[in-house]
């Protein structure tokens, strides 16, 4: 029975979470691509990237169209990320000096927040974000 | 047929009544899920990704181990322990175990008994044990499927914060898993209590857990 326990300790949590080699793998590619736009300045690229609500937001802000406003959010453009996190329709993804989260917008990975520090206990502070 | 649905009339109608909840639950948590997206700027999901989501998991989890529990601790503590007057607990007498003979065991047991009943050794004594061990079995899987489901489910939401997700031994120690599973845990533990109690002066005619409707409030371990 005690091998049963393991499996299932050992499973539940990568079924369940959906934080499977495949996400992981989506979710690191879309945080690169974003990245890459990022550090070639590809505004209008780095935009096709963003959730819907986070381009409203950053529009709004910035009372500008979405590749202007990003520009000017100075977004660092760290190297090769830390750790991934995958928990059902959001994931995070951690580099040094910054931190990108991600959310599934149907079959694709949008950029939920990008140019986040850390204000542990507090949430992130993000120079960018939706909801 | 007919006699089969009559004869198995309780098991089925519950069997209907856990299915009919359980799409509800089903079909309304997604209501409720995608709401929460929705205003927080995010992306609906389908009925079917809910299925398969780890809110939907923690939800139904979090109840069937509480009810599992509920049980498990009936079978058990009412070996023990008595209530006198309620027809939910056993003579105050025969409180323990009981002697094979009573219990059909062994030597005692019937022509129609289980052949477990009848085995001896270590056989009859898992058999006398079975169903506290299946009850108990039930309630540490579906509470291991809480703790992770509820895990993927709390993450989820931090991340939606824009907060760094904890890891599952933490998530065991934290006041999310803790509440999910008290607030079902105390609803389960006032409504046996209150049947034992209840059941002692009230009457529910021709039901079996209730005493026939004349018997005496001190008659201990009557069923109608």
């Amino acid at each position: 029975m005690r091998w049963w326990f393991a499996a299932l300790a050992l499973l539940l949590p990568m079924i369940l979470s959906g934080c499977g080699s495949g996400q992981d793998a989506a979710v690191r590619d879309r945080a690169a691509a974003f990245q890459d736009a990022v550090a070639t300045q590809d505004w209008a690229g780095a935009c096709a990237l963003l959730a819907p609500e986070t381009r409203t937001e950053l529009e709004a802000a910035a009372k500008l169209p979405c590749a202007e406003a990003i520009a000017e959010e100075k977004l660092p453009a760290p190297g090769r990320p830390d750790r991934v996190d995958v928990f059902g329709t959001m994931a995070e993804v951690r580099y040094q000096g910054e931190t990108l989260f991600l959310t599934r917008f149907a079959d694709e990975w949008l950029l939920h927040a990008a140019g986040c520090t850390p204000q542990r206990p507090k949430p992130y502070d993000c120079a960018l974000h939706g909801g | 047929m007919r006699r089969f649905f009559r004869e198995n009339s309780l098991s089925l109608a519950f069997g209907v009544l856990f299915l009919g909840s359980l799409a509800g639950q089903a079909i309304a948590g997604w209501h409720q899920l995608n709401d929460e997206l929705f205003a927080d700027g995010l992306d609906r999901i389908t009925l079917g990704s809910y299925l398969t989501s780890s809110s939907f998991a923690v939800d139904v989890t979090e109840n069937w181990q509480s009810e599992y529990l509920q049980f498990l601790l009936y079978v058990m503590l009412t070996v023990w322990l008595v209530q006198r007057g309620s027809p939910e607990s056993k003579p105050l007498k025969d409180a323990g175990q009981e002697s094979d003979e009573k219990q059909k065991v062994g030597a005692y047991a019937r022509p129609d008994s289980p052949k477990l009943a009848r085995a001896g050794g270590l056989r009859t004594a898992l058999y006398s044990r079975s169903l506290g061990f299946t009850m108990g079995a039930i309630f540490v899987l579906s509470w291991l499927v809480q703790s992770v489901a509820g895990w993927a489910a709390y993450n989820e939401t931090r991340m939606q914060q824009l907060r760094d997700p904890i890891a599952w031994g933490s998530y065991l120690l934290h006041s999310d898993f803790w509440a999910r599973t008290l607030q079902n845990w105390q609803s389960e533990f006032l409504a046996v209590g209150s049947m034992a109690v209840l059941s002692i002066y009230l009457r529910q005619r021709g039901s079996p857990e209730s005493k026939p409707v004349g018997s005496s409030h001190e008659a201990t371990g009557v069923e109608g």
